[in-house]
């Protein structure tokens, strides 16, 4: 849907930044002429109280700024991760020390208020939506690292990583042969849970108006002005607090998903359950 | 009436049906030992005894009473008077089987006051009482320990005070050995032995040790596929069995008094330990695993390592193949000092399931010191570990098949071939058989023995278990907190130990004829008493 | 010294560490990375003179680890400033001077603090309660229609922002039912009523949200212990199965919760930004979005300071109170 955001635009005929002044209501201080929110042939969803701007054009665009910042965050967060984790699993004793202290720090960064501050002294030039990706991304790393690391060290430990030492492997031949396809599952499964996350810190940071700034149009910022509005035209808050609430839970329930399929001890659950269930029909 | 009497007994899990028509007695103050391998359906019958499948989804057929309890028609009343009151159980591994966050003492106290009207200072006072009476010293302190401020032993003490806190007709013992090393287990068994004498209460013991059954039963029960094989007297069974898997099964057993045979050793020294010593940790609380150790391996020979646990034989068992480095001393293959691993000393690991990696076919796991050597032809490849997968007993078409498609004993197998691929003239073997059944046990050491003989390897042999050590090997080291204690051929250190340590190590091995098991009681009570 | 001391004493000076490269990287992204940090400090609607006035106040002509020592100094000892005006002493922990506002960074936080405590207090409590019991109930009704319908909740709880649940319940509660006033914030010393009433929507949306993690805490832990070997030793022994939950099973989820609560009441401590912003509660949070909406440099740094501080402190002690419940940890 992002990705086809001009093209459903197009399909409906209007331009997300166009403004309709016959659309609203001057005299009762721009609110919305017709029934919720002004939905009509013209404009499906209505139009933006005081303005007119078409709502269903700027919710396709802002799907792609809400969508495209979480996702390229969780990319920036998961490489990082990634990275960092594996170095200090397969390092040396000083670089696992210096790396996972890092991480710790991260770690305890209360990583909002300083995303918040941080956005507050970049120069406003600076395009919004990266600047969100790789504020987001460079903070939200901590939790990707500790676990591979973890995981690494878990791994390092078992037989089979020792016999395939003295079989001669190298640390390359060994980190790619049997250390990163187990590591694979638990970094997809913390992975799946990041994007929703990622989605809705960019929705609270423009909710703030701290992120991405108006005239752009992102779900958060949308929410932000529509909650001005709220007495007014309630329809106007609910359709992007409800996108958002849609999409968070849409994600957080597929990596909830990912979660379940790719833990072995809770896919032998579902298979013991579905197990009983056909044993109870027999 | 009898104490328990089990008629046709069934369980059912699904489709497997783990018990199958098992029937049996026990008369007060009698002791039965139900003997089995993995999955013979011992453990189930032992839950079944206290109505423990009770809405678990299990299927139970047949009758049982316990204490003039009918423990199928009971009520959640009368099944949770006959649970710890009239018979108590003991688990295997004593420190998952108490609550982690509760005094010992009065984890006792409340299983008491469930069974009793006691007030709570009645009880504390019956929790100290039976404490002292398993032999915990300072009773009324360590009342007040948790869980894992004890030591293995002393948990499992502390279980069975908590199974005597009642004054039950019959104590269940669920492999409550198994966990222990041998000098531990040799003084629970004495425990139980003293404890049946003291109260009269009958025993059902539950094992897959056949020698800790001949110490402390009077009938044995022998069980395969949830079926009874043979029951009887333990003399009669275990001195002249009628069935064939007893035979079988006793046959396979170990025996810590017949030495080896066939033996090649040379005198070709081929890897040579000298000094060494390992620490882990450092600064103040640098702790030494191994301690100024020295050994020699020569062609052909098996040299045995035997020790309990936290001894430093694995730690010495990873130095020795290059995983380790010591933190002093050398090791020496074939007079050169050699750091790192070395393709041509290899090692079998214990756990055959971790040993493996999941997620590769054991085709491409024992292909593996193959590549790394640098061969590059599939073909070549394909052909060398197919010739190794039917050298350890399997079939060539097993290559693309995963390690969990395996039984422990064919994963171990894969193990060897893996080592094997190398062309190592050195394996160590880190207790290669101590995750497996008797009878699989039996057929490892033996394809280990055959390997021997044709490739003239040198094996280290790195076991707890002394009766398999001498089994295998020619010639033996004793390892205590990691020093070699006594070293030499291993009939000489078997049939006249030197050291006190060895000595009460050989003590304790449990043995398969009762009336010696009875007699060696006696001697460790003297050593006790002494 | 006991063991547990030693471990206590360990992880507090490991979170006066953390504090300390904390403000290091703190004062190198405001004070040194930036172009003109005095012009930042002094606000947008500064004069020249005023910027420069600034500039001697930073030390800005010094090296940046005179800078920082004198940052330090302020932090701990308290130090004198000039306010544009004149000249005041800043006592320790002292954290600059806001010249928009002409008051100090600390008393100016000072003064936020009680709101921001008055609404991270209530809510642990009902999210508590409610995570717990939901958590509970879930683990008691393992594989029935209950458990489904608490999983899915606790899923949506767990997922969505905490404004979206706010607006959700501020529509529901004030708009269309109108039981409850549109909140403004009350001071408890003023009237503990009206503190109390005005708070009920912030609580619950702070409390919907964070319940949802404390209930599949409990659930998760109550599973677990359940299906451990001691359990199993307890129903071999006749216990009931009503001191087996309540004894046994219960009393392994305390250590997580415990630790938990820590982390998460620090966590409110400034973080609850989203919360104070949408409910209009002049907390710590409500204040960081303001002072970065005016370009207040000097607030903001000060609040991200003393927000890291809640969270290291915290995270110090929630490991702390974990051991407290689990003794086993102090031996790790």
């Amino acid at each position: 849907m992002a990705l086809a955001a001009p093209l459903l635009a197009a399909l409906e005929g209007q331009d997300p930044d166009a403004y309709h002044a016959d659309a609203v209501d001057s005299a009762l201080g721009g609110v919305p002429l017709g029934s919720f929110g002004g939905i009509g042939a013209d404009h499906w969803l209505g139009v933006e109280p005081g303005t007119g701007r078409d709502l269903f054009a700027r919710l396709v665009y802002g799907a792609r700024i809400s969508l495209g910042v979480g996702l390229a965050a969780t990319v920036v967060q998961v490489v990082l991760g990634v990275g960092v984790g594996l170095a200090a699993g397969l390092g040396n004793r000083f670089l696992d020390n210096l790396l996972s202290r890092t991480t710790d720090v991260m770690l305890a960064l209360p990583s909002l208020v300083f995303a918040i501050a941080l956005l507050a002294i970049v120069p406003a030039g600076f395009p919004r939506p990266v600047l969100l990706v790789l504020v987001l991304g460079l903070l939200g790393w901590g939790g990707t690292s500790r676990i591979v690391r973890a995981q690494t060290l878990t791994l390092k430990s078992l037989d089979y990583v020792a016999a395939a030492r003295l079989g001669g492997a190298g640390r390359w031949r060994i980190a790619r042969r049997e250390l990163l396809p187990s590591l694979a599952a638990p970094v997809a499964t913390y992975t799946a849970l990041l994007v929703p996350s990622n989605i809705a810190s960019e929705a609270g940071l423009s909710f703030l108006g701290i992120g991405v700034k108006p005239p752009t149009p992102s779900w958060g910022q949308m929410l932000s002005t529509a909650t001005t509005w709220y007495e007014a035209d309630p329809a106007y808050v609910l359709l992007p607090a409800g996108l958002i609430f849609v999409t968070v839970f849409a994600f957080t329930t597929l990596g909830d998903g990912v979660r379940t399929a790719l833990d072995p001890r809770a896919a032998s659950r579902v298979r013991g359950r579905a197990r009983r269930r056909k044993e109870a029909r027999a | 009436m009898s104490l328990v009497e089990v008629t046709d007994l069934t369980v059912e899990f699904g489709s497997l049906r783990a018990v199958d028509g098992l029937s049996f007695r026990l008369e007060r103050g009698a002791a039965l030992a139900l003997v089995g391998e993995s999955g013979s359906g011992k453990s189930t019958v032992a839950s079944a005894l206290l109505g423990l499948h009770h809405g678990t989804g299990a299927r139970v057929g047949g009758s049982v009473h316990v204490a003039g309890t009918d423990v199928q028609g009971a009520s959640d009343e009368e099944l949770r008077r006959l649970r710890g009151g009239k018979a108590a159980m003991v688990f295997q591994d004593p420190l998952s089987s108490l609550d982690p966050y509760y005094a010992i003492g009065d984890q006792i106290a409340e299983v008491y006051r469930v069974h009793t009207r006691a007030s709570r200072r009645a009880a504390r006072a019956r929790a100290v009482e039976v404490l002292e009476q398993v032999g915990i010293p300072d009773a009324r302190r360590r009342a007040r320990s948790r869980p894992h401020e004890f030591s293995g032993g002393m948990r499992q003490r502390a279980l069975i005070a908590m199974a005597l806190a009642c004054e039950p007709d019959l104590l269940i013992a669920d492999e409550p050995t198994t966990a222990l090393d041998v000098t531990v287990q040799a003084q629970i068994l004495d425990l139980l032995h003293t404890l049946r004498e003291e109260t009269g209460m009958g025993l059902l013991l539950v094992t897959h040790d056949v020698g800790v059954a001949a110490e402390s039963v009077d009938e044995v029960l022998v069980m395969r596929h949830g079926r009874v094989v043979e029951h009887g007297r333990v003399s009669a069974v275990l001195g002249s069995p009628s069935h064939a898997y007893t035979r079988e099964l006793l046959g396979a057993v170990p025996r810590v008094d017949v030495p080896r045979t066939g033996s090649q050793a040379t005198d070709e020294v081929v890897l040579e330990a000298t000094g060494v010593r390992r620490e882990f940790g450092r600064g103040k609380r640098a702790l030494a695993a191994v301690d100024d150790v020295s050994l020699t391996i020569r062609r052909g020979e098996t040299l045995g390592i035997v020790g309990e646990s936290g001894s430093g034989k694995t730690t010495l068992g990873r130095m020795l193949v290059g995983l380790l480095e010591p933190t002093a001393g050398a090791i020496r293959y074939e007079g050169q000092a050699h750091t790192g691993v070395n393709p041509a000393v290899q090692m079998v690991f214990q756990d055959p399931v971790s040993s493996l990696n999941p997620r590769r076919s054991v085709g491409e796991s024992i292909a593996d010191p193959l590549r790394a050597r640098g061969e590059r032809d599939e073909g070549r490849i394909r052909r060398r570990v197919t010739e190794l997968l039917e050298r350890v007993g399997l079939e060539g078409a097993h290559y693309g098949r995963y390690p969990h498609e395996f039984s422990g004993g064919q994963r171990q197998r894969v193990g060897i071939a893996r080592a094997l691929a190398a062309d190592p003239h050195v394996i160590v073997c880190d207790e290669p058989v101590s995750a497996l059944d008797v009878t699989t046990q039996a057929q490892v050491v033996a394809l280990l023995g055959e390997l021997q003989k044709e490739l003239g390897l040198a094996l280290v042999f790195v076991a707890h278990d002394l009766a398999v050590v001498r089994q295998v090997s020619d010639r033996v080291a004793v390892m205590r907190k990691g020093r070699v204690v006594e070293e030499g051929p291993a009939d000489e250190v078997y049939d006249s130990p030197q050291d006190p340590y060895t000595k009460q190590l050989l003590a304790a091995v449990p043995a398969l004829d009762p009336e010696v098991a009875a007699r060696r009681r006696a001697a460790r009570r003297e050593l006790a008493a002494a | 010294m006991t063991l547990f001391a030693r471990f206590a004493l360990r992880r507090l000076l490991g979170a006066l560490l953390v504090l300390l490269v904390l403000s290091i990287v703190i004062y190198a992204l405001f004070y040194v990375l930036p172009g003109d940090p005095a012009r930042l400090a002094c606000g947008p609607k500064c004069t020249t003179a005023q910027v420069d006035q600034v500039r001697a106040q930073l030390g800005l002509g010094h090296p940046v680890y005179v800078q920082y020592a004198h940052f330090l100094q302020g932090l701990f000892a308290g130090t004198d400033i000039s306010t544009g005006v004149g000249t005041e002493h800043c006592g320790a922990p002292c954290l600059g001077f806001s010249y928009q506002n002409g008051e100090q960074v600390t008393s100016l936080l000072a003064q936020r603090l009680p709101a921001t405590a008055s609404l991270a207090l209530g809510a642990m409590v009902l999210w508590l309660i409610l995570g717990i019991a939901t958590g509970l109930l879930s683990a008691l009704r393992h594989g029935g229609l209950t458990e489904r319908v608490l999983t899915a909740l606790t899923l949506a709880g767990n997922a969505v922002p905490v404004f979206i649940i706010g607006i959700l319940l501020m529509l529901l509660f004030v708009s269309v039912l109108g039981w409850l006033p549109f909140p403004s914030y009350v001071p408890l010393t003023d009237d503990p009523e009206q503190w109390a009433w005005n708070l009920v929507l912030p609580w619950l949306s702070l409390a919907i949200l964070e319940s949802a993690k404390y209930s599949r805490l409990t659930r998760s832990s109550l599973l677990e212990t359940l299906a451990e070997d001691h359990v199993r030793t307890f129903r071999a022994y006749g216990v009931r199965e009503r001191s087996i939950i309540g004894r046994h099973a219960l009393r392994g989820a305390v250590p997580p919760i415990i630790a938990l609560s820590a982390l998460d009441l620090g966590t409110m401590f400034g973080s609850a930004v989203l919360t104070e912003s949408l409910f209009g509660i002049p907390g710590l949070g409500k204040s960081l979005v303001d002072s970065v909406r005016t370009e207040d440099l000097p607030v903001v740094v000060g609040l991200v300071l003393v927000t890291g501080f809640f969270v290291v402190l915290a995270n110090a002690v929630a490991d702390v109170l974990y051991a407290v419940a689990d003794r086993r940890v102090v031996l790790a």
